[in-house]
């Protein structure tokens, strides 16, 4: 016996958030949004609003959000980020569009995960200040 | 009333702001910088300054309840500040699925504006002090039904609450959407008019852009002068976030504020 769990319809603001989190999910509002619409179940009331968002506009902010998190990573780790040289900022975009740090201290919390997922690809190896200082500042502990 | 001039506190100011002797007589904290602690540091600055509590995260256009704890927190520092009122964004950053961390601009809907003004009267009866809420810059358009003006005069209608207006930001948005800030300021209720925030702009291709670093260039000062004809505003704050080091230029912008403020403070006197 198969069972299906059927999702709650979901309001406009948490499909905005969907999609300013995820590229494929722009991708495919792009293709069709209707069949987005149906496949996130956005509530009927929204799927008109939905449809008819502008998704460059929203790429513009998805981009804004990133590149705001990455004015606060440099802040928080120059070191890492003058070592990364140009790679630094694809590096972190690649990582920040997968990972969404929640709360208060979440860019010390970006920063620290960060840090941990380029030391798990072997990128490079961590500053060990801008790691203690991090997790110090995230209470990562 | 002549508004009272500050600046949004960062902690690498904070020397400067209790030894200094400078135009500021209110600070603008951020609620958040003071979650993890601080409390004896805070009711320092109110034995200098009026204090004020700004909210970056409470995501007041997201649907459904506020996060309990957040508005612990924010109440908290409210409290630790005696702050004179409270605000928050006209905007969500984050859903029930993700902390986007950043401002977002809401569809102007009734939906929105009923979740905008329960959410600002619950921040400000849970704090016990007013609160005023601002407008935000932002390339994307949701849409709604609602003209921005009338979104932003029928909430703070609604929620009885004042608006902080971002010159910045409106200045910004004029540009980027081309459009008159002035008469888009006219369309605003003045009397609900209470804070301004300033700071110079940023252009990068054509786009404007609120980095929150630069001197405020001139153009954006006739706007602050349109706006203190227009209204009655009790505050303006300067926000920067960047450069802090450079207190004799901070102190140059807050001195032309000042001089600006005088001016037309008395032509407003003169008016009455």
């Amino acid at each position: 016996m198969t069972t299906s769990i059927k999702k709650s319809p979901i309001d406009f603001v948490t499909a905005m958030g969907r999609l300013l989190s995820d590229l494929k999910l722009r991708n495919q509002h792009r293709h069709s949004p209707e069949t987005l619409a149906k496949d996130l179940n956005v509530a009927d009331e929204h799927v008109a609003a939905f449809v008819s968002l502008d998704i460059d506009q929203i790429d513009q902010q998805a981009s804004a959000l990133l590149n705001k998190r990455w004015g606060e990573i440099t802040s928080l780790l120059p070191k890492t980020i003058t070592e990364l040289g140009t790679e630094g900022r694809e590096l972190f975009l690649f990582y920040a569009s997968r990972h969404w740090p929640q709360g208060h201290n979440r860019h010390a919390t970006d920063a620290y995960r960060f840090l941990n997922f380029l030391a798990r690809n072997k990128v490079v190896i961590p500053c060990g200040r801008e790691l203690k200082k991090t997790k110090i500042l995230a209470r990562a502990l | 009333m002549k508004p009272s001039i500050g600046i949004g506190f960062r902690k690498p100011l904070g020397d400067w702001l209790l030894q200094s002797s400078s135009a500021v007589t209110h600070l603008e904290i951020t609620a958040e910088h003071f979650f993890g602690g601080g409390e004896d540091f805070l009711q320092t600055l109110s034995k200098k300054y009026d204090l004020f509590v700004h909210g970056l995260g409470l995501s007041l256009g997201t649907p459904g309840p506020l996060c309990k704890t957040t508005l612990r927190q924010f109440a908290s520092v409210a409290q630790a500040a005696e702050a004179k009122w409270v605000s928050e964004h006209v905007a969500f950053s984050r859903t029930s699925d993700v902390d986007l961390g950043h401002l977002n601009p809401v569809p102007r809907t009734k939906e929105s504006l009923s979740c905008l003004v329960d959410h600002a009267i619950e921040v400000s009866q849970y704090c016990g002090k007013p609160i005023v809420l601002e407008n935000i810059t932002s390339s994307l358009d949701p849409g709604g039904t609602i003209e921005e003006t009338d979104f932003l005069n029928q909430l703070c209608e609604n929620a009885n609450c004042g608006l902080l207006l971002d010159a910045t930001n409106l200045f910004i948005n004029s540009k980027n959407l081309d459009y008159d800030p002035v008469a888009w300021l006219h369309r605003i209720d003045a009397h609900r008019i209470k804070q301004l925030h300033v700071v110079g702009y940023s252009e990068h291709n054509g786009v404007f852009h609120d980095h929150h670093s630069k001197p405020i260039q001139a153009d954006l000062m006739e706007l602050i002068k349109s706006i203190i004809d227009y209204a009655d505003v009790e505050a303006i704050t300067l926000e920067r976030d960047d450069r802090l080091d450079e207190t004799h230029e901070i102190d140059g912008e807050l001195e032309r504020l000042s001089k600006v403020v005088r001016k037309h403070s008395n032509s407003h006197s003169n008016d009455n």
